[in-house]
């Protein structure tokens, strides 16, 4: 469904006037397969690059090496119209609810601007695609004429799933989508996105520094530190019998259930 | 808290629209010429023939007063356009180009704001010839940088939102995000911003007129009425200073209680 070949990105490098300025490496040679149905987690401490990974991933920014490939098709260098069925079909549910839904706009608007852009909806479908999708996330219809400022974290996270889903994709990429909610809600939050994913025949490329969620929620997890890929395999093998010393600690570090 | 936002617009929008009904409108009740002079009754106080007196030619002050009015929102409006079509097109510019033309852009942005700005508007009033539209010009370019660095800052303040990459991601071109999601929240700023530079001008106006640099003599303007009137206060002909002076103090103290108000409302970022 979608891959990474090799990808690398680095940020710094030559400043204004010349000055050298420190380069920094965000991602090392990752490579990566995402298959249909399955979620891959990719698990790091902020700064591993996880997050550049995920940019990569939905090609906000392009990587200085290596390719994204999806549907056996090379996106990494597309743009404009050739680029239109990737957008379709990849979307990304951000950690700032708050940051990711423009705060100007009531719920309506926020859930038409992907109908908006699809161009292939006719709008006296509108009302009814975005009820239903209001439905499929558990939010009720009164919220439509909310600003995300009067909602609840864990609302307007749902809002920006919905938003997500309007597209129709066939990827997401959750970059930290409960990181930012309390505990109790963060487990609605991903009872939801397993629900939709049953549902909608889903793919996730799930970013998430929390272990625990990880466990619970993904297939295969990645292990990033510092750029690099430090391990890969089932998430079950992994927290069995981790390999790297990296992830040893990792899970050492976990807080133990009471 | 929106409800109580817009409830404290009340006033300043009242203030507003009480000034600009007198100015506009007062000339329908009060049709003295106010350039006629009448050497019978120079310096006249306050009466019912003449509600604000008479200068010393003769000329019916509450006449001038309300031309004078009509001068200032006239120049309010051209130096709060004049300053804002450019100078928003420019920090838009260089926020969208970034790199050398943004560098380049803002540099010279920094440039014309290292001139105190009633400086500024005197050397291009005084370089190109003085007189009341030279003046106009210089205000305006004064209020570039104003514009110019809200503009850019507001456009890449919106620009580094998820929200915006979430619109990239869903296929949205350059325009539609520029239309969507920064202009409303440009543009608000920008109205914030074009409310107080309109007070700004009425006063920094009525200064350079003040000084001879703006509108001339006999040019109804409330500047330049202070400036003819100031030799009379202290032997005791108030009202030729008093009117325009209280003018000015009105037309500026109600802009900028609008600005002031339209950036708590508008400026909420909408979480009300």
């Amino acid at each position: 469904m979608l891959e990474l070949q090799a990808v690398r990105k680095s940020f710094g490098g030559a400043g204004i006037f010349g000055k050298a300025r420190l380069k920094t490496l965000a991602v090392a040679d990752i490579s990566l397969t995402l298959g249909t149905g399955q979620t891959l987690g990719i698990v790091g401490e902020s700064g591993s690059g996880k997050s550049t990974l995920a940019r990569i991933a939905l090609r906000l920014i392009a990587p200085d090496a290596g390719h994204v490939i999806f549907e056996g098709n090379r996106v990494t260098h597309l743009s404009g119209l050739a680029l239109i069925p990737f957008r379709r079909a990849v979307q990304p549910v951000f950690q700032d609810a708050a940051g990711a839904l423009d705060p100007r706009m009531k719920v309506r608007r926020i859930l038409s601007e992907p109908l908006v852009l699809r161009k292939d909806v006719a709008r006296s479908d509108w009302p009814g695609r975005i009820d239903r999708i209001m439905e499929a996330v558990g939010l009720p219809l009164e919220l439509l004429g909310r600003r995300p400022g009067t909602l609840s974290g864990g609302q307007r996270q749902r809002v920006g799933i919905a938003r997500a889903l309007l597209m129709e994709p066939k990827v997401l990429i959750l970059d930290e989508p409960v990181s930012a909610l309390d505990v109790s809600v963060q487990a609605q939050i991903l009872n939801l996105l397993v629900d939709l994913q049953r549902d909608f025949g889903l793919s996730y490329l799930f970013v998430t520094h929390d272990l625990a969620v990880a466990e619970y929620f993904c297939d295969d997890i990645l292990v990033m530190h510092l750029g690099r890929q430090v391990e890969f395999g089932s998430a079950e093998s992994l927290f069995r019998a981790p390999d790297a010393d990296y992830t040893r600690r990792l899970i050492a570090a976990m807080p133990r259930e009471l | 808290m929106e409800q109580g936002g817009y409830r404290s617009l009340r006033i300043p929008a009242v203030l507003c629209l009480a000034l600009a009904a007198v100015v506009l409108g007062g000339g329908l009740f009060w049709p003295l010429d106010p350039l006629a002079m009448d050497f019978t009754t120079t310096l006249a106080a306050p009466s019912l023939a003449h509600p604000m007196g008479t200068d010393a030619t003769g000329r019916d002050v509450l006449a001038r007063f309300l031309a004078g009015g009509r001068l200032s929102l006239l120049v309010g409006t051209v130096v709060m356009f004049g300053g804002l079509v450019p100078g928003a097109l420019l920090g838009l510019l260089a926020a969208r180009t970034g790199g050398a033309l943004d560098l380049i852009l803002m540099r010279i942005i920094d440039g014309i704001a290292a001139f105190p700005p009633i400086l500024l508007a005197m050397a291009v009033a005084i370089g190109l010839g003085g007189g009341l539209w030279t003046a106009v010009l210089g205000v305006a370019i004064s209020t570039l940088p104003f514009y110019a660095r809200l503009m850019r800052s507001e456009v890449l303040r919106v620009q580094s939102y998820p929200f915006v990459e979430a619109a990239e991601s869903m296929g949205a071109s350059p325009g539609f995000i520029l239309v969507w999601h920064i202009a409303p929240h440009a543009g608000s700023t920008m109205l914030v911003q074009s409310a107080s530079v309109f007070g700004y001008a009425i006063i920094t106006l009525a200064g350079l007129g003040f000084v001879g640099l703006g509108a001339q003599i006999p040019t109804p303007e409330w500047g330049v009425m202070i400036t003819g009137g100031m030799q009379y206060a202290l032997t005791g002909q108030w009202w030729l200073t008093i009117f325009p002076g209280f003018g000015i103090l009105f037309a500026v103290v109600a802009t900028n209680l609008l600005a002031d108000r339209l950036s708590d409302v508008l400026g909420g970022r909408g979480d009300a």
